[in-house]
């Protein structure tokens, strides 16, 4: 039966393997990976040590250890698949502030992100019309409009994600999924879209690519 | 004993609720207005409010006395006006503001007005040496730094809120000043509307230094480059306008130059030209090869104009754009003398000379970004003086050189239009050099 000594180490292993898998990149920022991996080896020294300790076997069963165990269980069978889409779509849209601004960067070497947060903090688009854009994201749906191309920031981890799109005009013989990851190389434009300056990413050329291994950006 | 602390929290919750319904309905706000430098337009004015407002609303109740073409960038606040770049205007505008929030509430109906027009400033020669003077609308010159035995740099800031010059002393020596400005470029009424005021004047460097170079960009950042009098006593110091100073980690092989946008610096090294962000990062900084120059940025578009010097002593002029190879513009065994381009780098100004006939023969010419010579001009009888910059006014599109001519010992403003080059006016006033302040 499942117990405090061996639902400790069924913990501190799904820790350590979602450290080691790099599943964490999906769900927490790169920083706090070691805080999870650390705190996962605690686990497993405390299961070993209620392991070895006397009297263990006389410990009444709980119900809620087995829901726990079951739940570890999970997480190791099931590798998490989120849709930043639907994600990006219920998050507010206020970007953390970056951890360093360069903006001087070549525009060719300007993240998603960081384009977007060099047009918020820099509202006249004309300045950047014609710099080549290299970026990469996953099509974000729009309840209405074309979908843009996005990337999740967090400050710690997914529940906190922010999302960061940039409109793109898409080619007729291309049509983007949703979640679908993309890089894209092109030029910036601006276009009048009611009214508003907007800046519009003119794709020469469209990839599909896989997840990048760490989908979130600081 | 209990219902003390009841009473309390409800008489907190009573001036909270209160408060609440307070700024509720409390009008939106213009807290102030600012000149922005950084932009894409021939004058650009931020607008920041108490309140996020509704862009669309204020741009439609929002009048503009002379009517120029504008547009209204931004989010909510602040909101950027931007008069389209090929507005060129002769007087100030009358700013008839109003519009509302986010809540629909009104905005006060306001009026403000703006004069975006640059002034022109110069080194002029005066009792006892050289002085820096601002020229007014009406013509006037009025003194904006102390008198010098010399003045052998001046640098606008970029926002307008100053100057900064390098004066020499009878010792040969040089000492870095800053003449602290407070422009007058928004007011409520036509009538406050004016030019800056000087309100202090000091050192930027204790002591005398052997050389100084100095370099302003659009957000009023001032790099100042200096050389003492021991060995390894050069340094880079960054006075931002926030009043923050830093030195920079860097050893430049000669003089560095802010980029407009800010955040950057270009600076020559022994094989090119070098792009480096101020603040230290993991980043590489970008390398142009070659024996060039540095002629102009083009505002802050990210567009800068080189000149590149060949072996066989030809000369060429280089348009850069981001992330693309140079792209030559020009090339002949004509000397550069000078090269200016507009906000955009779309148009680009050269004077190119050559020496016949025991003189110099100059001529201004326009150059597109695809490098067709649309427009050029013989400068004759005058003469771009040696080292003098050839400065854009977007404003009035009119460019700014200081012109020589044959046996005369002082130099002259000379003011000339941007598009057709036909020389708008001389100024009858003997000068040094000439260079345009920002309104700020």
């Amino acid at each position: 039966m499942l117990k405090r000594g061996p639902l400790l180490l069924l913990w501190g292993l799904t820790l350590l393997w979602s450290f080691h898998s790099g599943r964490l990149d999906l769900l927490l920022r790169g920083v706090f990976h070691s805080l999870v991996g650390v705190t996962g080896l605690i686990l497993l020294m405390l299961g070993v040590a209620l392991l070895l300790k006397r009297g263990q076997r006389d410990e009444r069963w709980r119900w809620h250890w087995l829901l726990s165990g079951l739940m570890a269980a999970l997480v190791l069978i099931l590798p998490p698949s989120p849709s930043f889409s639907d994600l990006a779509s219920d998050r507010p849209q206020g970007l953390p502030d970056p951890p360093e601004l360069a903006f001087v960067l070549p525009p060719e070497q300007r993240s998603l992100t960081e384009w977007v947060r060099y047009l918020r903090s820099q509202p006249d688009p004309d300045l950047v019309a014609g710099n080549p854009v290299r970026i990469s994201g996953f099509v974000w749906r729009q309840p209405q409009g074309p979908p843009l191309i996005a990337r999740l920031t967090v400050r710690c981890c997914l529940a906190d994600a922010t999302p960061a799109g940039l409109a793109v005009e898409w080619p007729e013989s291309f049509t983007p999924k949703t979640n679908q990851w993309l890089a894209i190389d092109g030029t910036m434009s601006v276009q009048s879209r009611d009214e508003r300056r907007i800046p519009v990413v003119i794709p020469t050329n469209i990839s599909s690519i896989a997840r990048p291994e760490r989908p979130l950006e600081p | 004993m209990t219902r003390r602390p009841l009473l309390l929290m409800l008489i907190a919750f009573a001036l909270v609720l209160g408060q609440q319904q307070l700024l509720l309905r409390q009008p939106p706000q213009l807290l102030r207005l600012v000149p922005q430098q950084v932009q894409s337009g021939s004058a650009a004015l931020d607008l920041q409010f108490s309140r996020p407002m509704n862009r669309a609303r204020l741009s439609e109740a929002t009048r503009l006395t002379p009517t120029v073409a504008h547009r209204w960038l931004g989010e909510t606040t602040p909101l950027r006006m931007v008069i389209d770049s090929d507005v060129v205007l002769q007087a100030p505008i009358k700013l008839s503001l109003a519009g509302e929030d986010q809540r629909e509430l009104q905005l006060d109906r306001q009026q403000w007005w703006w004069d975006p027009r640059p002034w022109l400033i110069a080194t002029r020669p005066v009792q006892g040496g050289e002085q820096v003077q601002l020229q007014t609308r009406s013509g006037q010159w009025m003194p904006i730094s102390r008198v010098w035995p010399a003045i052998t740099s001046v640098v606008p800031l970029g926002n307008g809120r100053g100057i900064a010059l390098v004066g020499r002393d009878q010792n040969g020596t040089e000492q870095v000043w800053w003449d602290q400005l407070t422009p007058r470029s928004t007011a409520p009424s036509q009538g406050e509307l004016g030019p800056p005021k000087v309100s202090s004047t000091e050192p930027l460097l204790k002591g005398e230094v052997l050389f100084a170079h100095l370099s302003s960009n659009l957000n009023g950042d001032l790099l100042v480059q200096s050389g003492g009098f021991q060995p390894g006593s050069d340094q880079a110091l960054l006075l931002q306008a926030d009043g923050k100073r830093q030195t920079l980690p860097l050893k430049p092989s000669g003089p560095m130059q802010l980029l407009p946008a800010g955040g950057g610096v270009v600076m020559p090294t022994y094989n090119g030209l070098s792009l480096r962000p101020l603040k230290a990062t993991k980043q590489k900084p970008e390398m142009l090869p070659g024996s060039r120059e540095l002629g102009a940025f083009c505002g802050a578009s990210g567009r800068a104009v080189l000149i590149r010097h060949w072996p066989d002593y030809r000369r060429s002029i280089e348009l850069v754009v981001p992330g693309q190879a140079p792209k030559q513009l020009h090339l002949g065994d004509q000397a550069v003398l000078g090269v200016a381009c507009d906000n955009r780098g779309k148009r680009i100004w050269a004077v190119l000379g050559r020496w016949e006939q025991q003189r110099s023969n100059q001529e201004l010419v326009l150059i597109s970004e695809k490098g067709e010579v649309t427009q050029h001009r013989a400068l004759e009888p005058w003469t771009l003086k040696a080292g003098s910059p050839i400065q854009l006014n977007p404003v009035k599109n009119q460019l700014l050189m200081t012109l020589t001519r044959q046996n005369q010992m002082h130099a002259q403003a000379g003011l000339i239009d941007g598009d057709s080059l036909k020389t708008i006016k001389v100024i009858n006033t003997p000068i040094s050099e000439a260079q345009w302040l920002n309104a700020g």
